[in-house]
């Protein structure tokens, strides 16, 4: 930039209706940065936990993956024709398990594992498509169709299905 | 096939849900397949019915019954607790019609049917499941920091995107949150919500506003201490559960069992006119079988000759999440 130039903003600096606006917001922004490294500094040190804080981080015990346990079974209703439901139960529910070891990935194996428990091959054909609990409130959301009236639409599709299937 | 399968995850010895770990985006499992199913024995039963084998239909009864009341009473979270109640409540009002309609068909199954109307359902059943939803938010609480700088970590590994936040937006969330202190926020509002399952029906409306002004005292925000852990504190904002909704649903169970077993007393001592439902609802029914919310008899109304109360719950969606469900009652 030429000297001309130079003197020239100096100059309009110089003007106070410039000069204190600029001024202003020179100092919220050092405000403002001085708050957020406060912030981030105060923020830096924490507290102790509290009793029941603790007592809440402990968790319950895992329940028995047992023949006896019904929950087995149900785990194990979605399982194919030709397998054993309660042979599937048992992978269904190691499967479901597995998400609360950190360093979890979910796999192929993991997936067909979960997602069949889930998914009734005629109920899909009929338009009853299971998705992950994250999946549908977000499909939900960008259709934006009332709650009630998918409940309406989805319950009794499906009901169909299954009882096509259960007869089959 | 599906109802084979149905009831043999409904005739196993306990029921008792797997503890599927402290991430929110866990896959949980879904439970249509059971709803479906006890659907499928209903409608198996009642085509029994039709066909007059009575003695079946009540057998049938009696295993969903005590399958549905095992749910409520082994499950750990608030799904299978409430679905199990759903259900229970669902075998209770077709009890109650066939006792309506059923006429002296059903007289010599009565005993059989009274074992399945005796009152047992509390509140107190949903401590385990709340303890669990308590665990959960708790501990997610104690890892925000850990969650917003990997964003989202091993909890969104797959196909989930995480937080969809940039890098830098994630650091400098990370380093707004303090773990212990979002902890014990979450843990002390939490705990004070779980307190709901220690009130009984005649305490529960004053109860709940006292849960709900000491929980907004918990979440107050001074301005003078907005930067201390603001990122913890919006957390425990969004992410505390109402247990209230719940507890209320237990209630609602409860009156309406208590309404069923009272039908089941009319029906033994085989009052049926009216006027005489009306004296025994308000004298010895008052005293056996009161209204918990009341702690009075159930409202009779003579010319629609049903038994009612003043329900808790609320809908289940959206705007109805706000309203109570109004007025619920059995015919006799």
């Amino acid at each position: 930039m030429t000297e001309t130039g130079n003197s020239g903003i100096r100059a309009l600096l110089q003007k106070s209706f410039i000069r204190i606006p600029l001024k202003l917001a020179l100092w919220l922004i050092v405000f403002a940065a001085v708050t957020f490294v406060g912030a981030l500094a105060y923020n830096a040190f924490d507290e102790e936990l509290s009793a029941e804080a603790k007592a809440l981080l402990a968790a319950p015990p895992m329940g028995a993956i047992d023949d006896q346990n019904g929950y087995i079974a149900f785990l194990g209703m979605a399982a194919p024709k030709e397998r054993d439901q309660m042979e599937w139960g048992r992978k269904a529910a190691a499967a479901f398990t597995a998400q609360a070891q950190p360093g979890f990935i979910r796999t192929p194996e993991w997936k067909e594992a979960i997602r069949s428990h889930v998914r009734i091959p005629e109920a899909q054909q009929q338009g009853c498509k299971p998705e992950s609990a994250i999946a549908w409130p977000k499909r939900r959301m960008a259709a934006r169709p009332s709650p009630r009236r998918l409940q309406k639409v989805t319950t009794p599709c499906c009901l169909l299905a299954i009882a096509r299937l259960a007869m089959g | 096939m599906l109802l084979a399968r149905y009831r043999k995850a409904r005739d196993g010895v306990t029921f008792t849900d797997l503890y599927i770990g402290a991430n929110p985006a866990a896959d949980m499992p879904g439970y249509s397949a059971l709803t479906a199913g006890a659907l499928l024995s209903l409608a198996e039963n009642s085509l029994q019915l039709h066909a007059g084998n009575l003695e079946a239909v009540v057998a049938e009864l009696e295993r969903e019954v005590a399958f549905h009341r095992r749910m409520i009473a082994d499950g750990r979270s608030v799904i299978t607790v409430l679905s199990g109640s759903n259900m229970l409540a669902r075998d209770l009002l077709i009890i109650s019609e066939l006792l309506r309609s059923g006429g002296e068909r059903f007289a010599p199954l009565r005993v059989r049917l009274s074992a399945l109307t005796r009152p047992q359902v509390g509140v107190g059943a949903l401590r385990p499941a709340f303890r669990l939803t308590a665990h959960e938010v708790v501990t997610f609480g104690h890892r925000i920091r850990a969650i917003l700088r990997d964003n989202g970590g091993w909890m969104w590994s797959g196909d989930d995107p995480g937080n969809n936040m940039s890098p830098l937006q994630n650091w400098a969330l990370s380093r707004m949150a303090r773990p212990n202190a979002t902890a014990n926020l979450v843990a002390a509002v939490m705990t004070a919500q779980a307190s709901i399952a220690d009130t009984q029906a005649a305490q529960f409306d004053h109860e709940i506003g006292v849960i709900r002004s000491a929980e907004q005292k918990l979440l107050e925000r001074p301005w003078y201490a907005e930067l201390s852990n603001p990122v913890g504190k919006g957390f425990a904002e969004v992410a505390v559960i109402n247990f209230g909704t719940y507890a209320a649903r237990m209630h609602d169970l409860q009156a309406l069992e208590r309404m069923v077993d009272l039908q089941m007393k009319l029906a033994v001592r085989g009052i049926n006119e009216t006027a005489a439902i009306a004296a025994f609802v308000a004298g010895e029914g008052a005293k056996s079988h009161p209204d918990p919310y009341t702690g009075k008899a159930f409202a009779f109304d003579p010319e629609k000759r049903m038994l009612s109360f003043e329900s808790r719950a609320k809908g289940r969606w959206g705007d109805e999440l706000k309203k109570r469900y109004g007025r619920a009652g059995i015919a006799l």
